[in-house]
C-alpha cells in the first residue's frame, strides 16, 4: 500500500464564483481521518485508490477580485505605455529615455502574463479602448491600430500575441479615471503637448501617481479577503508590487534632479 | 539508517500507482539526442539549438551526460490540462542516503533513489503554500510556505479571510521518522513568509540547530501576527522588511523551534539607517537596473569555513556565521550587470564564490540570442580574508527560444578533486555543468536539455534545481518531474575524474547547507590530478609518459612496504619536477605537479 498523507480540510472549496467549467471530480469519499500525534496540525491518510482518481484540473481557487484586477491592471499597463511612448520626442534627456524604455518593456511583458492568466482560465480579456492623445500622429487617416506598435519595440515575442492594444477612437474610449493612477484625458493633453524640462517634470509627477495606483491596487487585492492568494496571482502582484516601487524610488531621485 | 526500512517496506506495493500515471500520459525523452562529438558549445552547431517542442514528448539533447531516469510528478501533484498551473510547480530538492525529498508548491514527494535508474515514490505529502522549498535534518524536514493561500492544516482551500489565524506563511517542520504517518510538529510564522530558508548547524552546539529564512514577498499586518508591519518605508522602526529571520530549533524538542531574531543586516550603523545596502535602480549608462536589498533570496551556509554567502536581491552578502545565532555581514557587493541576486554557491576552499542573477523573476525568456551574456548569468568572485573581488561571469551558452523561460537558477558543486565544477539548472535551458577553477574563465563541460514546453506560449517550466549527490545528477522539473543522470567520461572531464568524485558520500545533503569535501586517500584520487595535469601539459610529454607508467607499476603493486617506498620516490621525483618549474629552469605547471605528488604520499600515509 502506497499511503499518501493528504491535509484536513474541504479541498473543494472555491473561492471563484465564476461558475463556468467543468465542477472538479472530488475524492473525498476515499478520505478517512486517522488520530494522529500532534492534535493541531492533523494529516489525513489516503488510502489505495484514491491516489490515482483525477486530480481536479478545472478548480482553480481564484476570486472574483483576483480577475477584476488582472483586468484592471490591464488598462492601468495599457496606459502607462501610452505616456512611456511620449518621451523620445519631447526630451533628450538620456535617463528619462532609459525610463521610458524599460517601463515600455516591463509593462508590455506584464500585459501578456495578465492576458494569458485570464485567457487560462477562461475569464474575460479586456479590450483596451484608452485615450490616447498620439493617436493621431503615427497612423495616416484615422486607422490606429497600434498592433505594429506592439511588435516593433518588442522585436522577440511572436507566434499567438494576444496583448491588447489601444485605440485612437476617442469616441470609444472607457473612462478609468476612477481606478486608481489613472490619468485624466485632460492630464494626457496636457502631458502631451508639453516639451523639455516642462515635459520631464509631468512626465515624472504623473507616472509616479501612475505607479502608486498599482501599488494601491495590490494593496486592496491583498487585503480583500479570499484574493491574491492563488499562486500565479501572488506571484504576479508581488511581482508588480516590488517592480513599480524600484521605479518609484528611481523617478523620485529624476524628479529632485529636474527641480 | 534504521527509517529506511519504513519506505522500502512500502516500495512494491506502491509501484502500482505511479505506474498508472506512467501509461496514461508519460513517455520519458523519446527522442534523445547524442551529442555530435565535433561542435562549439553556443556555437551555431549546439545540438540544444531547434530541440522539438513537447511537454512529456519533447526532444532532447545531452552532452557527457546520461540520462538515466525520468519520473513524472505523482498524481495529485500536477494539472493534466496544463503544464503551466503554477500550483504544481516542482521546486527545491534534498537529500539522505538513498532518498530524494522534491518540493512542490503543492507539498513534498520522497523517492527511493537507491536505483537511480528506477526512483520509486515512497511518500507524497500535500500541503499547499508554496514555494514548497524542502531541507532534511535527521527524521526532520522543513519547509517554505510564503503565499497568502498557505494553512496551518495545510489545506489547499485557501484562508477566506484578509487577517486569520488559520493562514501559515513561514517554516513548516515534518516528522518523517514514520513514512506513512508525517507529522507537522512545529509551522513558525514570520512577517513575510519564506521563500527560502537555509538549515545552519552549529558545530559547537549539536543539539541545537539555527534556520535562516528569506521571506521576499509581502508583509502581513500587525493584526495577523504580532510585531509584523506591512510599511516599506525604512525610517520606521517596526518594518518587516529590511532584514533576515533566524530561527532556533531544539532537536530533542522540534516542536519548541521558534523565531528568535529577525536581524537588521542590511543596516548602515555609520548613517543610521536599516536600509544600508543597494538603494534599487542602474549603475549608469548601459548597466542593468537592480533591485533594492531589502531582502535575501537565499543564503548558502558553508559552517566549516565559518561563512555564508547571501543573494540579498540588490547585493551579494558575506556573513561571518561563526556564531550562527547572529550572522554577522562582514562584506558585500554589487554587480552592475546583476538585475536581482539569487543565490550562491562556494567552491570547496572558500576561496571563490558564485552567485546567480535571477533578472525577470525566472519567468521570462532570458537566454535568447540578443541577451547580453553577463546578464542573468553567474558572476564570480574570489574571496581572501573575507573580502570579495570580482573575477567573472559565466551564463548558459546555448541560446533557447522565446517560449522557454531561461537564466541562472540552483546548482552545486561537483566534488571531483582538484578542480572546481558546478552543476547548474538554467529553467527550460536545461542542465550546464561547468568548470570555474579559474574563475575568470569558466567553461562548460557536460549538458542536458530539453525542447520546449511549447512553441505556441511560454509556460513556466524547467529546472528549477540540478544537484550533484554521491554520484549522481538530480533535477527537479517544474512542469515535467524529476530526472537522474550520470557524468560519462570526455576531453573535459576523465573516468578517473568521476571515479574520484564519486568516493565522496554524504549520509545527508542540503545544498543551500555546504559541506565540506575531503578525498578520501585512494589511488583514483591521484590518478585524477595526473588526468589534469596532463590535460593542461603540466610536464614535457616524456615525462608523463614515464609517470604513467610508474603509477601504472604502483597501482598493481600489492599494499606494503615496497609499494610505500615506490609512490614516495615517484612523489620525491615529481617534487623535483616541481622546484625546476619554480626557478624558471624548464616550463610547466608546478601546482598540479605538486598536486599530484601530495595525492601519491596521501596514498602512502594512510597505508
Amino acid at each position: 500500500m502506497l499511503t499518501v498523507p493528504r491535509c484536513l480540510g474541504t479541498r473543494g472549496h472555491r473561492l471563484s464564483r465564476r461558475a463556468a467549467g467543468p465542477a472538479p471530480a472530488r475524492s473525498g469519499s476515499h478520505l478517512i481521518l486517522l488520530p494522529v500525534a500532534a492534535a493541531t496540525f492533523l494529516l489525513l491518510l489516503l488510502l489505495p485508490g484514491a491516489a490515482s482518481a483525477q486530480f481536479p484540473a478545472t478548480g482553480a481557487p481564484y476570486h472574483e477580485a483576483d480577475v477584476r484586477f488582472m483586468q484592471d491592471m490591464i488598462h492601468h499597463h495599457a496606459q502607462a505605455l501610452i505616456m512611456a511612448r511620449m518621451v523620445d520626442d519631447r526630451t533628450d534627456r538620456r535617463e528619462l529615455r532609459l525610463l521610458a524604455r524599460r517601463i515600455d518593456r516591463s509593462q508590455d511583458d506584464e500585459i501578456r502574463i495578465m492576458t494569458r492568466w485570464l485567457e487560462d482560465r477562461g475569464e474575460e480579456v479586456p479590450e483596451v479602448r484608452l485615450y490616447d492623445p498620439l493617436a493621431g500622429e503615427h497612423g495616416n487617416h484615422g486607422h490606429h491600430d497600434h498592433d505594429d506598435h506592439a511588435g516593433h519595440h518588442d522585436h522577440h515575442h511572436h507566434g499567438h500575441h494576444h496583448a491588447p492594444t489601444h485605440h485612437g477612437d476617442e469616441h470609444a474610449h472607457h473612462d478609468h479615471s476612477d481606478m486608481a493612477g489613472m490619468l485624466s484625458d485632460e492630464e494626457l493633453d496636457r502631458l502631451a503637448a508639453s516639451h523639455g524640462a516642462e515635459f520631464e517634470r509631468l512626465f515624472l509627477q504623473f507616472m509616479i501617481f501612475h505607479h502608486e495606483g498599482a501599488l494601491i491596487m495590490v494593496e486592496e487585492l491583498f487585503a480583500t479577503p479570499g484574493a491574491g492568494q492563488e499562486s500565479d496571482i501572488f506571484q504576479f502582484a508581488s511581482h508588480v508590487d516590488s517592480d513599480q516601487r524600484m521605479e518609484i524610488v528611481r523617478m523620485l531621485r529624476l524628479l529632485r534632479e529636474t527641480n | 539508517m534504521t527509517r529506511l526500512a519504513t519506505p522500502r517496506a512500502h516500495l512494491r506495493r506502491g509501484l502500482a500507482v505511479p505506474a498508472l500515471a506512467l501509461a496514461a500520459t508519460l513517455v520519458a525523452s523519446p527522442c534523445a539526442l547524442d551529442a555530435q562529438t565535433s561542435f562549439t558549445p553556443g556555437g551555431a552547431d549546439d545540438p540544444r539549438i531547434g530541440l522539438g517542442a513537447g511537454w512529456m514528448d519533447a526532444e532532447a539533447a545531452s552532452w557527457n551526460m546520461e540520462h538515466l531516469s525520468f519520473t513524472p510528478r505523482p498524481e495529485g501533484f500536477y494539472n493534466p490540462e496544463t503544464p503551466g498551473d503554477g500550483r504544481f510547480s516542482n521546486t527545491d530538492l534534498a537529500f539522505q542516503d538513498g532518498l530524494a525529498y522534491v518540493g512542490n508548491y503543492h507539498g513534498f514527494n520522497v523517492y527511493d533513489i537507491t536505483d537511480p535508474r528506477n526512483p520509486i515514490l515512497v511518500a507524497s505529502v500535500e500541503c499547499a503554500g508554496g514555494q514548497g522549498d524542502v531541507s532534511v535534518y535527521g527524521n526532520l524536514v522543513f519547509m517554505s510556505a510564503q503565499e497568502t493561500r498557505g494553512r496551518l492544516d495545510c489545506g489547499d482551500q485557501g484562508v477566506e479571510e484578509a487577517v486569520s489565524a488559520e493562514r501559515f506563511r513561514g517554516v513548516r517542520i515534518f516528522d518523517m521518522s514514520d513514512f506513512s504517518n508525517p507529522v507537522q510538529v512545529a509551522a513558525v510564522q514570520t512577517c513575510r513568509g519564506s521563500h527560502t530558508h537555509t538549515l545552519v548547524e552549529d558545530l559547537n552546539d549539536p543539539e541545537t540547530l539555527y534556520v535562516y529564512n528569506s521571506g521576499t514577498s509581502v508583509a502581513r499586518s500587525g493584526e495577523e501576527m504580532e510585531g509584523c508591519a506591512n510599511v516599506r518605508d525604512p525610517d520606521d522602526p517596526t518594518t518587516s522588511y529590511w532584514s533576515i529571520d533566524v530561527i532556533r530549533v531544539p532537536l530533542a524538542a522540534p516542536e519548541r523551534a521558534e523565531l528568535i531574531d529577525s536581524p537588521r543586516v542590511f543596516a548602515d550603523l555609520e548613517e543610521g539607517t536599516i536600509a544600508g545596502l543597494w538603494t534599487g535602480g542602474d549603475h549608469g549608462e548601459g548597466t542593468q537596473t537592480t533591485r533594492d536589498t531589502n531582502q535575501c533570496h537565499d543564503i548558502t551556509a558553508y559552517p566549516e569555513i565559518g561563512l555564508a554567502a547571501g543573494a540579498c536581491s540588490g547585493n551579494g552578502i558575506l556573513f561571518d556565521i561563526s556564531n550562527p545565532a547572529v550572522p554577522r555581514r562582514i562584506h558585500e557587493v554589487v554587480d552592475p550587470n546583476f538585475a536581482y541576486w539569487h543565490s550562491a554557491t562556494f567552491n570547496n576552499d572558500g576561496t571563490t564564490v558564485i552567485f546567480t542573477d535571477e533578472w525577470g523573476g525566472g519567468g521570462q525568456p532570458r537566454c535568447l540570442a540578443t541577451d547580453l551574456p553577463e546578464w542573468g548569468a553567474n558572476t564570480l568572485f574570489t574571496i581572501e580574508g573575507g573580502r570579495m573581488r570580482h573575477a567573472g561571469y559565466y551564463k548558459l551558452p546555448a541560446p533557447q527560444t522565446d517560449t522557454e523561460n531561461c537564466v541562472a537558477h540552483n546548482g552545486s558543486l561537483v566534488p571531483v578533486p582538484g578542480r572546481d565544477i558546478k552543476v547548474q539548472a538554467w529553467y527550460q535551458g536545461g542542465v550546464s555543468v561547468f568548470d570555474f577553477t579559474d574563475p575568470s574563465n569558466s567553461y562548460e563541460i557536460a549538458f542536458f536539455d530539453r525542447g520546449p514546453l511549447s512553441t505556441e506560449q511560454l509556460f513556466t517550466g524547467g529546472y528549477w534545481s540540478t544537484y550533484w549527490h554521491n554520484g549522481f545528477i538530480y533535477g527537479s522539473e517544474i512542469s515535467r518531474g524529476f530526472d537522474v543522470f550520470e557524468l560519462t567520461p570526455s576531453e573535459h572531464l576523465s573516468a578517473n575524474e568521476i571515479a574520484a568524485a564519486n568516493l565522496i558520500h554524504f549520509d545527508e545533503f542540503n545544498p543551500q547547507h555546504q559541506p565540506r569535501v575531503i578525498w578520501p586517500p585512494e589511488f583514483v584520487v591521484a590518478r585524477a590530478y595526473f588526468d589534469q595535469l596532463e590535460r593542461h601539459q603540466g610536464l614535457p610529454a616524456s615525462r608523463l609518459g614515464e609517470i604513467a607508467r610508474e603509477m601504472d607499476r604502483i597501482d598493481a603493486m600489492a599494499n606494503g612496504a615496497g609499494k610505500r617506498a615506490a609512490l614516495g620516490e615517484l612523489a620525491t621525483s615529481l617534487w623535483a619536477d616541481a622546484r625546476r618549474i619554480s626557478t624558471g629552469e624548464v616550463t610547466g605547471d608546478d601546482v598540479r605537479v605538486r598536486r599530484l605528488a601530495g595525492g601519491l604520499l596521501d596514498v602512502a600515509t594512510a597505508m
